[in-house]
């Protein structure tokens, strides 16, 4: 699904993230790698086998894309340094030709010097006409579309009878785009979304634009 | 006669009393070393039939040694002050030097060390604390002096997942002290063969013996009976319109429980009376789950004090200590069980030999007939039964670490031990490898890379050396897992209860909702709480909460079934008070005996409507709904909307659906190919998922927190629904993902029942009718599905237009 902002296209991804087509730029939101290692080293047995789901996820979305760059707009890494950053790294290794961003989130509280080999842009990176920040932003800049995370928005559904669906989704508002968790395990808050406002949600593969249903 | 038989004897004598025969009869049981389960009725002296002998074995053989020498279990802390007090009193005048303690969660941790180093010879506690007792290091030394062991209320536990707790902890004392006897006291119960069997466990050799009181309560029914019935009943109708029917009965009692199935409804009910009577304000009160503790507490201490005349409450009175000033109980709506009525109607007339005294107020006509078939069953025995939890690995890993909290534990030795317990009596060799990997080496890994770290082990000993997660075990410990609510507080902080969230993010600042007999506005949610101020004016939604009603027992449903067999020339009250609504039932289709099975056929402007009456309750009829629907699917591709109610269920379609010709094509009923059936007709892992929730957190997956301590924990904090996606893709074996499908299989559908309701149908003959307008058995259903449809200020004017247009 294709979105037009100033003459850019972006492409919506089911996989969770968005291709900022004319750029070759892949946009991921709240990764929140190691948060399974983190899980399993206090005790919550979550099988390890699910953290190597985000690497294939990236991998078959770098190949199949032509990615020249991807942009991390925050919470890249759950928590304190544990082995899932060094698998991370020895995946970007592999990468050396493209280009890494890192828009810091509130969870990324890594030492510096792990960061070696991506840009790190403390609170937003901007290119025109997009600015990337992990903290959806109040702020209106006349020209500049916002693209953030933080909030893993989801959105909720009720079926007719019995119980409602959250899904996860894309929170299109005036001048932002708020993106979903790209991450395999990681939850989400629900949105309420006010007149005016878009929601594209995800359902398994494919993406459903549910605006009309509120 | 022995030297302790006497003393006992002279104190009955001194006191007037005559030992009733059960108390005798446990007397000769225990000092001959037996164990076992008491039936008696409460207010029949149950506390000092197991405690006297206990007394007289003392007596006998008195030994000068400190310790616990009597744990005595409860359910609810809230009893543990009046058995004290009767066990104290029974002490101090046969002058017997035992101190007794009540060790609860309740205590601070300074009282609690001091308890440890002197320990009460009598020792009342839940089996929450006492599996923390467990979680201490050296704590076998706590039980080397135990002689016996009273698991109170046994009932109450039996059929959940403390009552794995229990038979867990019991395991393990009967480990510690061979010579353990130990005695539950039950109310009645459908199943107290099994009760016993599970105290007993599942270990040769041993004696235990069943002893039955044969003193029966007194207890009368009365129905308040509406003054005129429409002849489409449909729920909701009645109820608040026989207020002026419930409120004399009230101002002539002395202090009224008035019993609703639903904490809404306490909350429908709070308002009326409010409204109608401003002059009782101060002398009603509303008590249910979802109030804060101190709300409770103040509502249950000026009950005693006398200074109500009215509560409205629900389950969350159906247990406690005795309120004397409690005359009468009001019950609205069917209770749906046998024991559930008789234990709300207890609540009144406590003390031996007085009646307990219970009106029931019908929220819709036909209930009246369930009126009727609650005083039948209340004279015999015939009560509901509570089944034992099988295979709760949830629980069994929480214990397991629980063990290694402690003094750890040798796999071998417990593996024998846990065997020994009803529950896992068939646990195989394989899940409990599981079980000790789960725990060790948190299951699934991945080469080269691991931290996983929670019990270690050291040469054969299972141990937990990490404080930090010892200390987490110990505040996540227990198996009552509570409902993913909000929470609601005044701004100036102070806690007054929870709803449920959904209600809650239908919302916006300014909106007022009726809560805590309260009426709140809306102001704005903060750190996950939602913050309230006192409305000044207006009337708002009512607040709603998360989880369904009771549906009906089987040994109810089946006295129900039994009365339609005479339904037309009944002579009692609550039948001849609906008998126009028989008969409305007799001419437009007919009622069916309980060797047949009633279904109806409609078509309507909404659609094709088939109606099937099976009378076993809204769980059953639920699955039995998914089940023939998807069983005619699979003959003739099409789709149906379900609703159901307590007596029966409906499916509605676009196409009609000759049942005729289908029933004589294939069996809809059938029992071949039950289990694939039910599997495919319903979303099962929507329903396994939703049950997951429990078993993580009480797996330890989900650490909740706890209440009043700030711990950080929001790095480890997952929603049990993302955990159960993860695993299942990953781990489709795993085991608590395989119980997770046996709960809603068990408990949500009712599997079981649903077999029996379809055994029986087997044997009946199928009536089918086709009719040209809704009957009074199929309205209450298509109201039913309108509710869900419609908002609750509409459903009135809309029901009163199709009672016009079906009359």
């Amino acid at each position: 699904m294709n979105i037009e902002f100033a003459g850019q296209t972006l492409q919506l991804l089911p996989e969770k993230g968005a291709i900022w087509k004319e750029e070759k730029t892949l946009i991921i939101s709240d990764l929140h790698l190691g948060k399974i290692a983190h899980f399993r080293k206090e005790g919550i047995a979550i099988p390890a086998s699910g953290l190597i789901s985000n690497f294939i996820k990236l991998d078959q979305l770098i190949l199949n894309n032509n990615i020249w760059r991807i942009i991390f707009t925050g919470d890249i890494f759950h928590s304190d340094w544990n082995y899932e950053w060094e698998i991370f790294c020895e995946w970007r290794a592999k990468y050396h030709s493209i280009e890494m961003h890192i828009v810091k989130g509130n969870h990324d509280c890594l030492p510096e010097h792990c960061y070696h080999g991506f840009t790190v842009h403390d609170e937003l990176y901007l290119i025109h006409p997009f600015t990337f920040t992990h903290h959806p932003s109040d702020e209106i800049i006349e020209n500049v579309y916002t693209i953030a995370g933080h909030i893993h928005p989801v959105i909720r559904l009720t079926e007719r009878r019995g119980n409602g669906m959250r899904l996860p989704c894309f929170y299109f508002t005036e001048q932002q785009l708020i993106l979903p968790s790209f991450g395999y395990f990681t939850g989400g808050y629900a949105i309420q979304p006010s007149d005016g406002d878009r929601i594209i949600a995800v359902v398994n593969s494919e993406l459903l634009d549910v605006t009309s249903v509120f | 006669m022995t030297k302790g038989e006497k003393v006992l004897d002279n104190w009955y004598k001194d006191k007037g009393w005559q030992p009733a025969s059960f108390q005798s009869e446990l007397l000769q049981a225990f000092l001959n070393g037996k164990s076992g389960l008491l039936n008696a009725p409460t207010g029949t002296g149950k506390t000092y039939a197991a405690f006297l002998p206990a007394i007289a074995s003392y007596i006998n053989n008195p030994v000068s040694k400190k310790g616990v020498r009597i744990l005595w279990i409860t359910p609810l802390r809230a009893l543990t002050k009046d058995i004290q007090r009767n066990l104290e009193t029974a002490c101090s005048e046969l002058n017997i030097p035992w101190s007794i303690g009540a060790r609860t969660g309740d205590m601070s941790s300074k009282e609690r060390t001091l308890q440890k180093s002197q320990m009460p010879e009598v020792l009342l506690i839940t089996p929450e604390s006492l599996h923390l007792l467990l979680a201490q290091k050296n704590n076998v030394v706590l039980f080397k002096e135990l002689q016996l062991l009273v698991i109170d209320e046994w009932h109450e536990l039996l059929g959940t997942k403390r009552g794995v707790q229990m038979e867990l902890a019991l395991a393990r004392l009967k480990h510690i002290q061979a010579s353990l006897q130990v005695w539950g006291i039950t109310a009645t119960i459908g199943n107290p063969e099994q009760a016993l069997q599970v105290l007993a466990g599942n270990k040769e050799n041993q004696e235990y013996i069943f002893i039955q009181s044969d003193i029966l309560k007194k207890t009368e029914v009365i129905s308040l009976l509406p003054d005129k019935v429409e002849r489409l009943p449909w729920a909701g109708h009645l109820g608040i319109n026989l207020l002026n029917k419930v409120m004399p009965v009230i101002f002539e009692s002395n202090t009224t429980l008035l019993f609703t199935n639903t904490r809404s409804q306490t909350e429908i009910w709070y308002r009326l009376i409010m409204e109608k009577h401003p002059e009782l304000a101060g002398l009603v009160a509303l008590h249910h789950g979802s109030l804060d503790k101190e709300i409770r507490n103040w509502v249950e201490e000026n009950l005693h004090k006398e200074k109500l005349k009215l509560v409205i409450c629900t389950s969350s009175l159906d247990l406690g200590v005795d309120f004397r000033p409690v005359d009468t109980v009001i019950q609205v709506g069917s209770p749906k069980s046998i024991a559930r009525f008789m234990q709300r109607a207890g609540r009144s007339g406590h003390a031996p030999g007085e009646t307990s005294k219970i009106y029931f107020v019908p929220t819709h006509a036909l209930e009246l007939i369930e009126g009727v078939s609650l005083r039948k069953a209340i004279t015999t025995n015939i009560r509901e039964e509570r089944i034992p939890v099988m295979n709760a690995f949830d629980v069994l890993a929480q214990y397991m670490v629980t063990l290694a909290v402690g003094d750890g534990f040798k796999e071998q030795e417990l593996y024998k031990e846990i065997k020994t317990v009803y529950s896992f009596q068939h646990i195989t060799r394989e899940q409990w490898l599981w079980l000790i990997d789960f725990i060790t080496t948190g299951g699934s890994t991945l080469e080269n890379y691991d931290e996983f770290r929670k019990v270690e082990r050291e040469d054969d000993l299972y141990i937990v050396r990490d404080r930090k997660i010892a200390m987490r075990h110990r505040l996540s410990m227990g198996t009552i897992v509570s409902e993913s609510s909000i929470r609601i507080k005044f701004i100036s902080g102070k806690y007054i209860g929870s709803v449920e969230e959904h209600f809650i993010a239908r919302m916006k600042p300014g909106d007022v909702f009726s809560f805590a007999g309260m009426t709140l506005e809306y102001i704005r949610i903060k750190d996950m709480d939602v913050q309230v101020r006192k409305a000044s004016s207006g009337k708002g939604a009512i607040a709603r909460w998360a989880g369904g009603r009771a549906p009906l027992s089987s040994q109810l449903s089946q006295y129900i079934r039994e009365r339609l067999d005479t339904a037309l020339h009944d002579n009692e009250p609550e039948m001849k008070r609906i008998h126009s609504i028989l008969l409305l039932q007799k001419e437009r289709s007919a009622i069916p005996s309980s060797q047949q099975i009633l279904i109806e056929q409609c078509e309507l402007e909404d659609g094709h409507h088939l109606y099937i009456y099976p009378f076993e309750g809204r769980l059953v009829h639920e699955g039995m709904a998914a089940l023939i629907a998807y069983r005619i699917s699979r003959v003739k591709p099409i789709t149906f909307s379900m609703a159901m109610n307590d007596y029966g269920f409906e499916l509605l379609s676009d196409e009609p659906v000759y049942i005729k010709n289908l029933l004589q094509q294939t069996d809809l009923f059938t029992l071949d190919n039950l289990h694939d059936d039910i599997v495919h007709s319903i979303n099962a892992t929507e329903m396994a998922k939703r049950k997951f929730r429990e078993i993580a957190a009480i797996a330890g997956l989900v650490f909740q927190g706890y209440p009043g301590k700030s711990i950080k924990t929001k790095h480890v904090q997952a929603s049990s629904s993302l955990l159960f996606d993860v695993i299942r893709e990953h781990e489709p074996e795993h085991l608590l993902i395989q119980q997770a499908y046996q709960e809603s299989l068990d408990q949500q559908l009712e599997e079981k029942r649903l077999r029996t309701a379809l055994e029986r149908i087997a044997t009946q003959e199928i009536i089918i009718k086709y009719t040209d307008r809704p009957t009074p058995f199929s309205f209450p259903i298509l109201v039913d599905r309108l509710r869900e449809q419609l908002s609750s200020e509409k459903i009135e004017d809309r029901v009163r237009k199709l009672i016009d247009q079906y009359r």
